[in-house]
């Protein structure tokens, strides 16, 4: 012990010499940048003085000089401006720095030096720019990667000039708060664990933090990564999957610094506002505004501006909230005689086996495929190419015009092609406007009654003609991929002309019919929009103004492959980083092979995939609780951190189960859970029950006579008596009311506090405690529900609930 | 300022004063903007700016701010500038 004590001071020496250089250097950097503040102000007045005009009305040549001049202004004023950004950077860092230099130290010994170096690692490094001597490293600089993948012993690590090679005689990690040493211990694997349980069993929000500090070796593997193209994780439920992309993400952009990755050029793609979060309160030195975050939904409407489309979790209500749906897989298929045999349009006009099959089949390769046949037809078939007209003679024909679009480069997209058609008929037109326009001056001038002016009478009649010829003209050059889109469907036999030596689905006739139906409605279907999105890309190409190099994909097992189509012509030269649970789907059953597909239709040169099986948010309990729910057999394995058993509760009636709901959510605050997720089916489930918590019934029936709610399975810890309940003041009740927040189609943006939601909107989120409500046969039986349940109980870190009244669902057994 | 220019032609053609045109106002009668004004603007905005106003696009021109942009969007072409693109379509991506 006595050795820990003068560790111990030292360590708190070291700490102390760290912090006072920080402290200097942001002393300097605050002093220059209020020095810049005035420059600044200064040059900007200047600026003000200088040019009274703003700078767009300066393009044109007789200014250009006045232009010159205003953009030196111009460099000085931004120059200075983003100086003062990095200083403003650069003293946020440092602010964070004082407060907590680095977390872990490593001692090693690189093979050619006799003595071990001391290398403290941190969120950002401090270099000591009088002694030129790095006092902290980055963890994301190579050297830390030692840290994150050995033990003491020998190690290595890849730095840009070759394979390093050496010996880590200490590992050391530090809890440093508000500048002050609280503890250190050094590492063994074993200690590791416990430190990692410890944090583990903290609550969310406070969890977060601390994320950096505990990346485990095969995740450090994932973010570390350069070689692949295609980086595929499938990370079971609490495996860390987001923390790892951002923590990718993180070092991508840091080793972006010498390659000139900007932020901007990388994209996440994720159905929540999680990564915003994380990057805020994780890695602030990531900056939030800097890393493009966006759900595929608002992806969609960029490409389809005009459309508007079903979102996926309006397609989940649709699907979940059916009674079709409900009854899709009887739990005992008893006589053999299936009673639903896929009616083709149910009684209620949504079949959701069909809605199903329907989607399954329209964002699928073959449907890609499709698609490609049918674009190719388009101008031999659904183009109706005519004469056109010009100054009493025929400028381009309808059979040329034809045949010079189907003699033109394949490569270049229809919809360019026809522009380029276009754009050169109105050349055509250009050459001939003068002599135009002489016939059609003469022509005013032979009507002298008139009172308008010739110049300008002859122009409104060009304007006109011009109008009506660029009419014309547009009605073959512009395509209207909606219009087409129907085309492809309106006719079945046509559709099937298009479909040798393509696998169909069976009922290839209903859904045709089914995708008519719904191309007649005002808001395009889910599995619609996907396709339609597809043509447009293909029909009208795009530009790119500064091409994505890296786009990282969380939750991809909710993706079809025309996602991945989509993605894959909007970003070709990116790389790619794709994390999901194949456990984790909702309306389609997915397995291994999906990571197969993906990797075929982005088809990268190199690509990677990575099972992450341990779990480490839930509890052991919660997490082999929840493991009944899975079909498949997963091989998916706790952090062994113990809870307590989950309990499930029947309640009589369903004021009796409000009540006993509102008791647990007394108890978890009462056990200061920050964060508390009331799950329930679907959207409306959620808003019912909100309505029920808040705004409890209007004159309280007598509860006195409901029988206490009924424990099934006891867990080890009883709830607190209802006497206790009792003496709560009504106080208490009202700030559960005042508390209780729902989440509807937003997203999240805070987790801390009491929630009400659907469960498809709890994906990739996690709460200290999660109470699944209605857990009753009317509403969970079919597969989807299974697959639902088993999402809604990995979200839960600590504390997992389920409450029924009525008949249990069957799927609990 | 292109607009401003291209202000003070349409105010002149319609004998109004210089500040109630707006970059909003619309080019219909609804605003008291006849087919010929229309006509007349453009061929005094061709002169003023030095640049040509295809017929055929005048009909996409639904207000004055539309009149403006093709100018700007035109001065630059001539200029031999690429068209300075917005922020947002650096970021994205646009359909040609």
């Amino acid at each position: 012990m006595e050795h820990y004590e003068m560790e111990f001071d030292f360590e708190a020496k070291h700490l102390n010499h760290i912090i006072s250089i920080a402290e200097k250097q942001l002393a300097d950097v605050r002093h220059s940048s209020s020095k810049q503040q005035s420059d600044l102000i200064e040059a900007k007045q200047d600026l003000w003085e200088n040019s009274r005009h703003s700078v767009s009305n300066l393009w044109s040549s007789d200014r250009f000089y006045e232009l010159v001049a205003l953009s030196q202004y111009e460099n000085v004023v931004s120059g200075k401006l983003s100086a003062l950004e990095l200083a403003a950077g650069k003293i946020a860092a440092l602010e964070r720095m004082i407060q907590s230099p680095y977390f872990a130290r490593i001692d090693f010994q690189f093979e050619d030096e006799a003595e071990a170096e001391q290398i403290y690692i941190g969120r950002s490094s401090l270099i000591d720019e009088r002694e030129v001597e790095i006092q902290v490293y980055d963890w994301r600089s190579p050297l830390a990667s030692v840290f994150y993948r050995f033990g003491v012993g020998n190690a290595f690590y890849d730095a840009p000039n070759g394979r390093i090679s050496g010996k880590v005689s200490l590992k050391r990690q530090f809890e440093i708060r508000h500048g002050q040493l609280d503890y250190f211990f050094d590492a063994d694997v074993q200690i590791m664990d416990e430190f990692l349980r410890k944090l583990l069993s903290q609550n969310a929000s406070s969890k977060m933090k601390a994320i950096v500090e505990t990346i485990q070796k095969d995740q450090d593997l994932v973010i570390r990564d350069l070689e692949n193209d295609l980086m595929m994780v499938q990370g079971v439920a609490g495996s860390g999957k987001t923390s790892v992309a951002l923590h990718r993400v993180a070092y991508l952009m840091y080793q972006g610094l010498s390659s000139k990755l900007s932020a901007h050029n990388i994209m996440i793609l994720s159905p929540n506002t999680l990564f915003e979060r994380y990057i805020s309160n994780v890695l602030p030195e990531l900056g939030e505004d800097n890393v493009i975050s966006i759900h595929f939904d608002d992806l969609l409407k960029l490409i389809l501006p005009t459309a508007r489309v079903q979102t996926k979790n309006q397609l989940l209500e649709t699907l979940l909230t059916s009674k079709e749906g409900s009854k899709e897989t009887p739990p005992v298929a008893n006589d053999g005689s299936n009673i639903k045999e896929t009616p083709l349009v149910a009684d209620d006009g949504s079949n959701i086996n069909l809605t199903k099959r329907s989607l399954a089949f329209k964002t699928s390769l073959e449907f890609n495929e499709i698609l490609d046949r049918f674009i190719a037809d388009i101008p031999r078939k659904w183009i109706g190419f005519s004469d056109i007209d010009y100054d009493g003679k025929c400028i381009a024909s309808r059979h040329l015009l034809k045949a010079e679009i189907l003699d033109r480069k394949r490569d270049i997209p229809l919809g360019l092609r026809l522009k380029h058609q276009e754009d050169a008929i109105f050349q055509k037109v250009h050459q001939m406007r003068k002599t135009r326009m002489k016939k059609l001056r003469n022509f005013v001038r032979k009507y002298p009654e008139h009172v308008f002016e010739t110049e300008e009478f002859a122009r409104l009649l060009s304007i006109s003609e011009s109008t009506a010829l660029s009419r014309n003209i547009g009605r073959f050059t512009r395509l209207d991929v909606l219009t087409l889109y129907k085309t492809l469907f309106h006719d079945s036999n046509y559709f099937d002309s298009l479909t040798e030596g393509i696998a169909l689905p069976d009922d290839i006739d209903p859904i045709l019919e089914y995708t008519r139906e719904n191309l007649q409605k005002e808001q395009l279907a889910f599995e619609d929009g996907l396709p339609l999105a597809l043509l447009q890309l293909k029909l009208n190409g795009f530009r790119y103004g500064k091409s994505i190099k890296q786009v990282v994909i969380d939750e991809a097992q909710d993706y079809y492959p025309l996602h991945f189509m989509i993605l894959k012509i909007l970003f070709p030269n990116a790389r790619y980083t794709v994390l999901g649970d194949i456990y984790q789907t909702i309306e389609k059953p997915e397995e291994l092979t999906f990571f197969d597909r993906i990797s075929k239709i982005l088809d990268k040169k190199k690509s990677s995939l990575v099972s992450m099986n341990k779990s480490f948010r839930c509890t052991s309990e919660i997490l082999s609780f929840s493991k009944r729910f899975l079909r498949q057999n997963s091989e998916m394995e706790s952090f062994s951190r113990s809870g307590e058993v989950p309990g499930v509760y029947e309640a009589q009636n369903q004021k009796a189960l409000d009540e006993r709901i509102q008791e647990e959510i007394r108890f978890c605050r009462d056990q200061q859970y920050q964060s508390i997720g009331l799950l329930c089916k679907t959207e409306a489930d959620a808003r019912c029950l909100y309505q029920r918590l808040k705004y409890p019934s209007e004159g309280l029936p007598n509860q006195r006579q409901t029988p206490p709610p009924q424990l099934e399975h006891p867990s080890e810890q009883q709830m607190q008596p209802s006497e206790h309940q009792a003496q709560s003041p009504e106080r208490d009740q009202q700030g559960l009311q005042s508390e209780l927040r729902f989440i509807g189609s937003d997203t999240i943006t805070d987790i801390r506090g009491v929630f009400v939601l659907p469960l498809y909107m709890a994906k990739g989120l996690e709460f200290d405690a999660v109470l699944l409500c209605d857990i009753d046969k009317d509403h969970y039986i079919s597969e989807d529900d299974r697959k639902l349940l088993y999402i809604g109980c990995t979200r839960a870190l600590h504390r997992l609930s389920l409450f029924y009244t009525g008949e249990k669902s069957p799927l609990l057994d | 300022m292109t607009f401003k220019k291209a202000a003070e032609i349409l105010a002149d053609i319609l004998g109004l004063d210089e500040g109630e045109i707006t970059p909003e106002m619309e080019l219909t009668p609804e605003f008291e903007i006849e087919k010929l004004h229309i006509a007349k603007f453009i061929i005094e905005c061709e002169k003023k700016f030095k640049i040509t106003i295809h017929d055929e696009d005048v009909h996409t021109f639904r207000s004055v701010c539309d009149v403006v942009k093709y100018i700007e969007s035109r001065l630059s072409e001539e200029e031999g500038n690429s068209c300075e693109s917005s922020e947002e379509e650096r970021m994205w991506w646009y359909y040609v």
